[in-house]
């Protein structure tokens, strides 16, 4: 069977190379909840192959649970770091995903969220012009920021920006940018998705409008370095943008965590605040495995007056995944659920008070997996922890 | 029928833990060696249905409705094997260990740990690194592979070098037996014997758990690496290394050939001499002891050691043999033990092998004992290429051929291997194991087809080797085209 849409994205040996050793399957979370061989990446990977055997006169249909399985992943690319053979993971489960798309085969749930990304610029289906309401309560303070020229630009990215629960980590990361002076600007209503579930599908062509649309108007606005809480705005700007558009985006991508360790380092953030307490750093995959970023939050964490930083059994290029990632929270919110439990617990087992992350996904799921299954144990982004110290 | 006997596993272990979808049935359909679709003509690979029980209770209940049915049962936990230990032959059920995954208290003086079949080798060391203990040996597979899995089948790894095999290391095991019985058995028991069900690959039971031996983790632990260029010297070399003695936990050898093979893979370490790697364990006065020795070896035989950290390197590359499957995009590969003092004959006649077939072989050799070394010859193939494929496929017997005529045994039986059982096994082992086959599998419903002798779907015993098989396979599916 030929498959043009999988073919962009990885090498056509790529699906070749597994060896079904099955490493693979210790380290996923999907196959850790199901535990059956269809939901582990060495099965996927088993029919992709039966798939690519096909001569044209065997097309045949695609199976159904296959479907299903493909988008029970939540792209940690644990698998990767195991696999015997490195298979490029991330890319063959976007490429697959593309593929079954281009068959009109994406579940329900893909197609309303990659519509409303496409149609509305943010995942909620919101009315874009609300981009701020996360500001609602420090509107005077915000609104000037909005539209002004300013070489750091604050990418709120449509999960903070449009949830609530966690209103609390842009307002907390506009307080830590005043308090250390920097000159900010904000899109507002010009900011649209980054396209990050986009690429999640493997809808990249349907990205490349969102992504000039964000770089133009940061360079409208003189941005030079782009500075955003969220660890799957980082990815998509950082590592998608530059290979969707064949060329150097012209502006520095920071995560917000690592801003602060700038910040930190070059004097500018001080803490006026002490408290003993002790917490544990969850690392967000798409901003450790994906993105390489271990230490910086771990320096700023270390920097804080009275705090002790312990690890969780699983960390850095290990860490477990909180289930949010990959469109699963849509397509098996139960599924992404208890995974981000599993996680909670691990964090529990360090005796920490508290869970810090530098990932607005995964604090919205381990708030909510603590808060369903009754755990007792504070989660915060790294921004929200912080601005408490200053 | 179907349905029937569907509905009553399920009412055992529930919806949830049966499957009989086309895709899962696919799925387990095969272990990790790629194998032709024309072998299907001979085998039903195919199982019925697939069923996850989570507890010895529900083994012996599954086993039970599966002989009430006449049901063939193939017991499997990772699949990670390649000879075919859990391919189905004749279709049934194949009944997964997955659930059974629980680790228990290291006993009281610090000497064993009871654990579930399904446990994972590597979280089962994890486990018992945070509680101060570690295991005797363990599989190069352990990321993937479990306590029961390798008690079924292979039982030499890394370690055994010093421990023995993993039968040595066990105190006791509970068993399920094709009748739905659960047994105690006791390293002790005279019968049954807990040999019986050691590396008998399902034939007699399925294993649940595992009581095996630990030991307190080691104060220090080093590892060093020399490097031998051409082969002739590699077998006095093991034999001398060998004699390090008690902090000697493990030696390995990774031939030149596959050295070339890992070092076009990395932009790091360029070498295409073999390299002899040890890793030194014990006391700090034992290690730095047996440190001292190994280093005069090296000197008097004014050999090149390896940096202690490329050599770390390597060493925390032992769970990823396959990494050269990247130059194929497949990799075979087949094992035979063979006696330490032909070590260097074998690794000639196998690299003559592939040079004779024009294939890219790949060889690690692990002393297993002071007498034996088990060596894992790997080599690239392209599953894509359909015929070419099934005649590189035809090369794990030449290989197994050249470990038998220095003496050696083929490492695992399975399928692919079953034509060598009685040699494997020994005549009268292999008489007494049928004769217990026959009692506590009275209907032949454990894992049938394979390990006493390889049989076809339709019952009919394969008498000549694997390579016939294949070939006629080959020739049928020509016919067919």
């Amino acid at each position: 069977m030929k498959t043009p849409e999988l073919d962009k994205f990885v090498d056509e040996t790529e699906p070749w190379v597994c060896t079904q050793c099955g490493y693979c399957r210790t380290v996923c979370p999907i196959f850790e909840q199901v535990g059956w061989e269809s939901a582990s990446p060495r099965g996927k990977l088993y029919y992709i192959k039966e798939l690519l055997r096909r001569t044209e006169s065997q097309q045949g249909v695609i199976d159904d649970e296959f479907v299903k399985r493909i988008f029970q992943c939540t792209l940690c690319v644990r698998c990767e770091g195991i696999c015997q053979t490195k298979i490029d993971m991330g890319r063959l489960w976007q490429g697959i995903r593309a593929e079954l798309g281009s068959r009109g085969l994406w579940p329900k749930e893909i197609q309303d969220l990659f519509d409303a990304t496409v149609t509305q610029h943010n995942l909620y289906a919101m009315p874009n012009e609300q981009r701020t309401v996360w500001a609602m309560m420090i509107e005077d303070e915000i609104l000037p920021k909005v539209g002004k020229v300013a070489e750091v630009g604050y990418f709120v990215g449509c999960v903070a920006a449009f949830t609530g629960r966690i209103a609390g980590i842009p307002e907390s990361t506009v307080a830590i940018l005043d308090a250390a002076g920097v000159d900010y600007t904000i899109l507002g209503p010009d900011e649209w998705c980054c396209g990050n579930p986009l690429f999640f599908v493997g809808g990249h062509s349907a990205a490349v409008e969102l992504a000039e649309h964000n770089l133009e108007k940061l360079r409208e606005l003189g941005v030079r370095t782009l500075v955003t809480n969220c660890a799957g705005c980082f990815r998509s700007f950082r590592n998608e943008y530059p290979q969707l558009l064949g060329r150097d985006i012209g502006i520095e991508v920071v995560h917000f965590s690592q801003y602060l360790a700038r910040l930190i380092e070059e004097g500018k953030l001080t803490f006026t605040q002490s408290k003993a307490i002790t917490v544990t750093y969850h690392d967000p995959c798409e901003l450790g495995r994906h993105c390489g970023i271990y230490d910086e939050p771990r320096y700023v964490l270390n920097s804080l007056p009275g705090v002790t930083l312990v690890e969780m059994a699983n960390s850095r290029a290990e860490s477990e995944c909180c289930g949010g990632g990959g469109l699963v929270k849509g397509t098996n919110p139960d599924m992404s659920l208890d995974i981000a439990a599993g996680r909670v617990d691990q964090a529990v087992g360090t005796g920490a008070s508290e869970i810090i992350s530098s990932c607005v996904t995964c604090r919205l799921q381990m708030s909510e997996a603590a808060r369903t299954k009754d755990v007792e144990i504070g989660i915060r982004d790294i921004a929200e922890f912080v601005a408490d110290f200053i | 029928m179907e349905t029937t006997l569907t509905s009553q596993l399920e009412r055992i272990v529930g919806t949830e833990d049966v499957a009989v979808s086309s895709l899962e049935r696919k799925l387990y359909s095969h272990d990790a060696a790629p194998i032709p679709g024309v072998l299907s003509l001979f085998f039903k690979t195919l199982p019925d249905l697939i069923v996850r029980p989570d507890s010895a209770g529900e083994v012996a209940e599954v086993l039970r409705i599966a002989s009430e049915h006449k049901s063939p049962v193939v017991p499997r936990a990772a699949g990670s094997w390649s000879l075919g230990g859990v391919t189905p032959v004749k279709g049934g059920i194949v009944l997964d260990v997955g659930k059974l995954k629980k680790i228990g208290d290291v006993s009281s003086d610090g000497s064993s740990v009871e654990v579930d079949a399904g446990v994972v080798w590597k979280d089962l060391m994890r486990r018992l690194d945070e509680k101060g203990s570690a295991v005797l040996s363990y599989p190069t597979s352990a990321p993937s592979s479990t306590v029961g899995g390798w008690v079924s089948t292979g039982g030499y790894g890394v370690g055994s070098l010093r421990h023995g095999h993993v039968a040595d290391q066990i105190e006791a095991l509970e068993v399920v037996t094709a009748q739905g019985e659960v047994l105690s058995v006791a390293r002790d028991s005279v019968d049954p014997k807990m040999e019986w069900f050691v590396g008998t690959e399902g034939q007699f039971g399925v294993i649940t758990k595992v009581r095996l031996r630990v030991r307190k983790k080691p104060a220090a632990s080093i590892v060093r690496g020399v490097y031998v260029s051409g082969r002739d010297d590699l077998t006095e070399l093991v034999r001398d290394f060998a004699k390090l003695g008690t902090p000697l936990y493990a030696l390995k050898v990774l031939d030149s050939g596959l050295v070339t093979l890992r070092s076009m893979l990395t932009s790091g370490h360029k070498e295409d001499r073999s390299l002899v790697l040890l890793v030194i364990e014990g006391s700090a006065e034992e290690v730095s002891g047996a440190a001292s020795a190994f280093e005069k070896i090296v000197a008097q035989k004014g050999l090149e050691p390896c940096a202690d950290e490329l050599a770390e390197a390597e060493w925390q590359e032992r769970y990823w043999p396959m990494r050269i499957g990247r130059l194929g995009p497949t990799v075979l590969g087949a094992e035979t033990v063979i006696p330490v003092d032909r070590l260097t004959s074998v690794l000639r006649e196998m690299v003559l092998l592939g040079a004779k077939h024009d294939a890219q072989i790949g060889i690690e050799a692990h002393v297993i004992s002071e007498d034996s070394v088990l060596v894992l010859v790997m080599y690239l193939a392209d599953e894509r290429k359909s015929l070419k494929y099934v005649t590189r496929l035809s090369l794990v017997r030449e290989i197994v051929k050249i470990g038998l005529s220095h003496g050696g045994q083929p490492y695992g039986i399975g399928l692919w291997n079953s034509v060598y059982a009685r040699r494997s096994l020994g005549k009268e082992y292999y008489t007494e194991l049928r004769r217990l086959k026959a009692r506590f599998d009275p209907q032949g419903i454990m894992n049938p087809g394979k390990f006493f002798r390889a049989e076809t779907r339709f019952g009919i015993p394969i008498t000549r080797a694997p390579y016939a098989v294949v070939m006629n396979a080959l020739n049928v599916a020509r016919r067919l085209q």
